[in-house]
């Protein structure tokens, strides 16, 4: 069972002087238990890729499936497919609108047809996994922090149990306490054998995190692989407005003067790399 | 998501067009003219000059017959509930059919058959001026339209900054809700189902983030003007004067001339 999309295309503003082409032939597999980066600058079509996933948006070509259903395909489906695949906006906290927090992340649950203990029981095993102490549920989410809202509006969509769960720039605008956080979200939620389809520019934060990074530029993949393989040709792609890890950087050019063999992101493994090239000298 | 996509009032099509390069003042003066002219048309051939004037134009501008057809969405019911009070409310001596007490007549449907034909070609030529002029040119325009009432205490600058930036923000609404949509839609919300009040009820979520993010926005927006000193329209230069050249001239004549040809078909007919 998996997420596939395979030469899936998008044009906005078709027929228009505005015409701009968002996807250009994307196809990749996401698998249960891993964390799946799609990692593109601004503008690259990843909030357009993000929305094929859940059946937001109406397919033009290419196709969408999750755990074999088509999606586009019976118009029955949508909602398995919606259930199945949650998906994170990014700045979810603006998505809020409830009087207080047990009411904004039992909506998702409740729509699905859940109520009574099923729901309270989603509800709370949503907040646990966020970290949400459950004296929060009768809060006012509007009165709450930016970090706060933020957690609430994803366990909004936890709450649901979505098999895959697709978050858009989760990182945007988060501190450094946010974001360990979140990576330690992520991480929960593979190893509890969810698929996590994570949208990002932040190739750093990819490559720490993720069993599988997919590069796209101007709407097209440009690299998909390990963060090992990806790290190894991540300089011989055009990676447009994404900034390199300094690690990297110091990697590459480490390579470039012949002092390592092997480029890695990993700081202890080019520690290691410069040791043993060291000790051979 | 399909809900709101396809309005397309207040959205300006970027290009290098004869239309987009006017002066917005003459395309306002024309497009006041137009709202005058098309209420006084009453023959049908001449609405039929109306709609190629409207198409011509718009093939010059490189917007799309169906962007354009689209624009008039949002007031199709209103258009179509106006027909209908006409079909039952005008009078005549043919009646065609009756529903109960209400009776159909022949001359009320011409009434309303004109009626809907004069709204639905006043909404298309005035897209055709948002489609074609920026919304900062807009307000240039507006705000030399109505700069002569200034000299009476009338607050020009104030009311044209308003409308730019009531026109600016319709497309920003628009994707806001659409996204607040999609992010509810996700979480399974249901818009399509169900009664009235129902479907009324389900839009609670989407209006309340709405709102939220407008006032937010609003705010921001008066910061970073109020930071920029911006104090009305007391001192204020333009970086682009507005010109009225040759093109103009021949644009307010070429309407002229058409204005003619339709008000002399409407006499005959």
């Amino acid at each position: 069972m998996s997420l596939s999309v395979a030469d899936l295309s998008y044009t906005y503003n078709m027929g228009l002087p505005t015409e701009a082409a968002a996807l250009k032939n994307i196809s990749f597999e996401a698998e249960k238990g891993e964390i799946f980066s799609i990692v593109g600058h601004t503008g690259s079509g990843k909030s357009t890729l993000a929305m094929h996933l859940n059946g937001l948006m109406v397919l033009q070509s290419g196709e969408v499936i999750v755990d074999g259903i088509r999606v586009g395909g019976n118009p029955s489906d949508l909602r398995r497919i919606r259930q199945a695949v949650g998906l994170v906006f990014q700045y979810p906290e603006q998505q809020i609108f409830a009087e207080t927090v047990r009411e904004e992340i039992s909506f998702g649950p409740s729509n699905w047809g859940l109520s009574g203990d099923a729901l309270e029981e989603r509800v709370c095993a949503a907040m646990d996994l966020i970290g949400l102490d459950r004296s929060f549920a009768q809060a006012n989410p509007f009165m709450l922090s930016g970090g706060e809202k933020r957690r609430v509006a994803i366990a909004s969509v936890l709450a649901s149990d979505p098999d895959y769960l697709v978050l858009d720039e989760p990182s945007a605008g988060l501190d450094y306490n946010g974001l360990c956080e979140l990576t330690s979200l992520l991480r929960k939620m593979s190893e509890k054998g969810k698929c996590v389809i994570h949208i990002t520019h932040d190739l750093e934060l990819a490559l720490e995190i993720s069993d599988r990074i997919m590069i796209i530029s101007d709407g097209a993949v440009a690299a998909i692989g390990s963060p090992s393989e990806i790290s190894g040709i991540l300089s011989d792609i055009d990676i447009k407005g994404l900034i390199l890890p300094d690690i990297l950087s110091l990697s590459y050019e480490l390579k470039k003067r012949g002092r390592i063999d092997k480029i890695t992101s990993d700081p202890s493994e080019l520690a290691e790399e410069i040791r043993t090239a060291s000790s051979c000298r | 998501m399909p809900l709101i996509r396809g309005m397309a009032l207040g959205q300006y099509i970027p290009a290098d067009t004869p239309i987009h390069r006017l002066d917005p003042r003459s395309k306002l003066l024309i497009t006041v003219l137009s709202m005058v002219l098309i209420f006084l048309t009453k023959s049908f051939p001449a609405m039929a000059m109306w709609a190629a004037l409207i198409f011509i134009v718009a093939k010059v501008s490189k917007i799309p017959a169906s962007s354009l057809l689209r624009s008039a969405g949002p007031i199709l019911i209103l258009i179509i509930f106006t027909s209908l009070l006409h079909v039952f409310f005008t009078g005549g001596e043919t009646v065609i059919f009756s529903i109960g007490p209400l009776r159909a007549s022949a001359e009320g449907t011409i009434t309303a058959f004109r009626t809907g034909l004069r709204l639905f070609l006043l909404v298309l030529f005035t897209a055709l001026l948002t489609f074609t002029t920026s919304p900062s040119e807009l307000s240039d325009g507006l705000e030399a339209a109505l700069g002569p009432l200034s000299r009476f205490g009338f607050p020009a600058h104030e009311v044209a900054m308003m409308m730019t930036i009531a026109l600016r923000f319709i497309p920003t609404l628009f994707e806001e809700t659409e996204r607040i949509i999609n992010a509810q839609v996700s979480r399974g919300a249901d818009f399509e189902s169900g009664g009235l009040l129902k479907r009324a009820k389900a839009y609670i979520p989407v209006l309340i983030p709405l709102f939220v993010l407008v006032f937010k926005r609003a705010d921001t927006l008066a910061s970073a003007m109020e930071t920029r000193c911006y104090r009305g329209g007391k001192g204020r230069v333009r970086m682009y004067p507005l010109t009225w050249g040759s093109a103009e001239n021949r644009a307010v004549l070429c309407f002229a001339l058409f204005s003619a040809v339709v008000l002399l078909l409407n006499r005959l007919a």
